[in-house]
């Protein structure tokens, strides 16, 4: 299985998706903040990282792009609640501009969730090449 | 006598001459009446009447003239300035408008936010333990239900975003009888011993190419509003087939051709008129303060017009209130 990292800034979120990626056999690290996240990135070196875009401090986007460059090989879901006026695909796009692998609306299905780490878990170690 | 015969006879000729002449043989005329009064018995003391009188007409003329003249000048300033009234209070009317809906944008964009993050807890937490749980079927529905509201919820917070652009959503093909008869059962529930809820169906009503959660939200919510408008009463939801003409469809903003009719009535207290016609509008609400978004009804309209339907409302103080949705038929569309 993976070393899956969660930032997100609401604990109900972050404990209800840890609890599935555990109950999928992944190791699972939390983080309520980008700094972080990123602290752990160093630390922990996960193969995936799972984060929200709307994060208060350094934006989800942000530490996107800035792990993109520093941790070529990390796969990266973005996930957002929406928000953007009314543009709900927006955070994410932005997400993707950033150098996300995958973006996720919330909410979504566990399947979908799950489907997306295991696809990139076979390509999470190989460098991205062609990102922004 | 001979006198007075005189002078009433020089004037009149002199008037009439006057107007006659006025412009181009003016002084001939003069020295003609001149000439007449000179040969009766007042002799040329009189001459010169003639010429007076011409004199004052022509300026009574001229001040005639000039007075209409300035009435139409007054007319057209006064036709300006009402225009001038009408545009600034339309334009004042659009910016309102326009402030609303980017208020409603933002509203809605950060309660999406907040409610997806509620939501996303409920789907993982319920779909797990759906999955995981080896508890009886029982509970296992209950947690079905969770679910199913929770992606309920997923519909409604994506279709006020759609709000005001229209439905947005993935439609498909709906038959509205079986959707509506579901809708009835749901809502005799949930208003039980206060609201009768009828559902009369024509045969062969068709089917529409909507969104159902879309369509389950409209039509929900125009229960809602009955059943707040009334302490107890009845409702009947009605569906039939109409085939509209281009009269017909262009008063209702519509195409000709064949459509669904939704309606929904209750006999309750009724509206008055100036509440009809801003029902639609965002943010009016009849309700108390706190009560009411003045939304409900907005985005009804705006999910309706999102399916190219329109909605209306006949509606009277003490006579109840109909809803009337037309939606496009979508029978022996590819």
């Amino acid at each position: 299985m993976a070393k899956v990292l969660i930032a997100e800034h609401d604990e109900r979120v972050l404990d209800a998706l840890a609890t599935l990626l555990r109950s999928a056999g992944h190791e699972v690290f939390e983080a309520g903040r980008c700094e972080d996240a990123l602290e752990t990135v160093a630390s922990e070196s996960p193969d995936i990282l799972l984060t929200d875009v709307n994060m208060p401090g350094m934006t989800g986007v942000q530490m996107i792009k800035r792990l993109r460059k520093s941790h070529p090989t990390i796969g990266i879901i973005a996930m957002s609640g929406g928000g953007m006026h009314q543009n709900p695909e927006l955070a994410t796009t932005l997400a993707s501009i950033a150098g996300a692998d995958r973006a996720l609306e919330k909410p979504f299905k566990n399947e979908i969730l799950l489907s997306n780490v295991h696809s990139l878990l076979a390509t999470a170690r190989r460098p991205r090449a062609g990102r922004r | 006598m001979k006198a007075t015969r005189d002078l009433i006879i020089g004037a009149f000729a002199t008037a009439l001459l006057g107007f006659a002449f006025a412009r181009i043989e003016l002084v001939e005329a003069l020295l003609g009446m001149g000439r007449y009064y000179q040969k009766t018995e007042f002799g040329p003391a009189l001459a010169a009447v003639p010429a007076l009188a011409l004199v004052v007409l022509w300026f009574a003329g001229q001040r005639w003239r000039e007075a209409s003249r300035l009435t139409r000048e007054l007319k057209r300033t006064q036709g300006r300035l009402r225009q001038a009234r009408e545009k600034g209070r339309s334009l004042e009317d659009q910016l309102g408008g326009t402030s609303r809906m980017a208020a409603m944008g933002a509203l809605t964009g950060g309660l999406a936010h907040e409610f997806n993050n509620v939501l996303q807890p409920i789907i993982t937490l319920a779909q797990l333990n759906l999955d995981q749980n080896d508890s009886p079927e029982e509970r296992r529905m209950r947690v079905r239900h969770i679910l199913k509201a929770a992606e309920h919820g997923t519909q409604i917070v994506r279709g006020t975003l759609a709000f005001p652009a229209g439905g947005t959503l993935e439609t498909e093909e709906l038959t509205a009888a079986r959707e509506l008869e579901e809708i009835a059962d749901q809502a005799r529930e949930t208003y039980r011993g206060r609201l009768q809820v009828e559902v009369r169906i024509a045969e062969e009503a068709g089917t529409i190419r909507v969104n159902p959660s879309e369509f389950r939200q409209v039509v929900t919510n125009l229960l809602k509003n009955a059943a707040e408008a009334m302490r107890e009463g009845a409702v009947v939801i009605g569906l039939d087939a109409v085939d509209l003409d281009a009269r017909g469809a262009g008063s209702r903003g519509l195409t000709a051709g064949p459509y669904l009719r939704v309606t929904v009535s209750d006999d309750g207290p009724g509206m008055a008129p100036d509440a009809v016609a801003k029902v639609f509008e965002p943010f009016y609400t009849t309700k108390e303060a706190g009560k009411g978004t003045g939304l409900g009804l907005a985005v009804v309209d705006s999910l309706v017009r999102g399916w190219n339907g329109r909605i209306s409302v006949q509606s009277s103080p003490g006579e109840g209130a109909s809803f009337e949705i037309l939606i496009p038929r979508s029978e022996g569309e590819d």
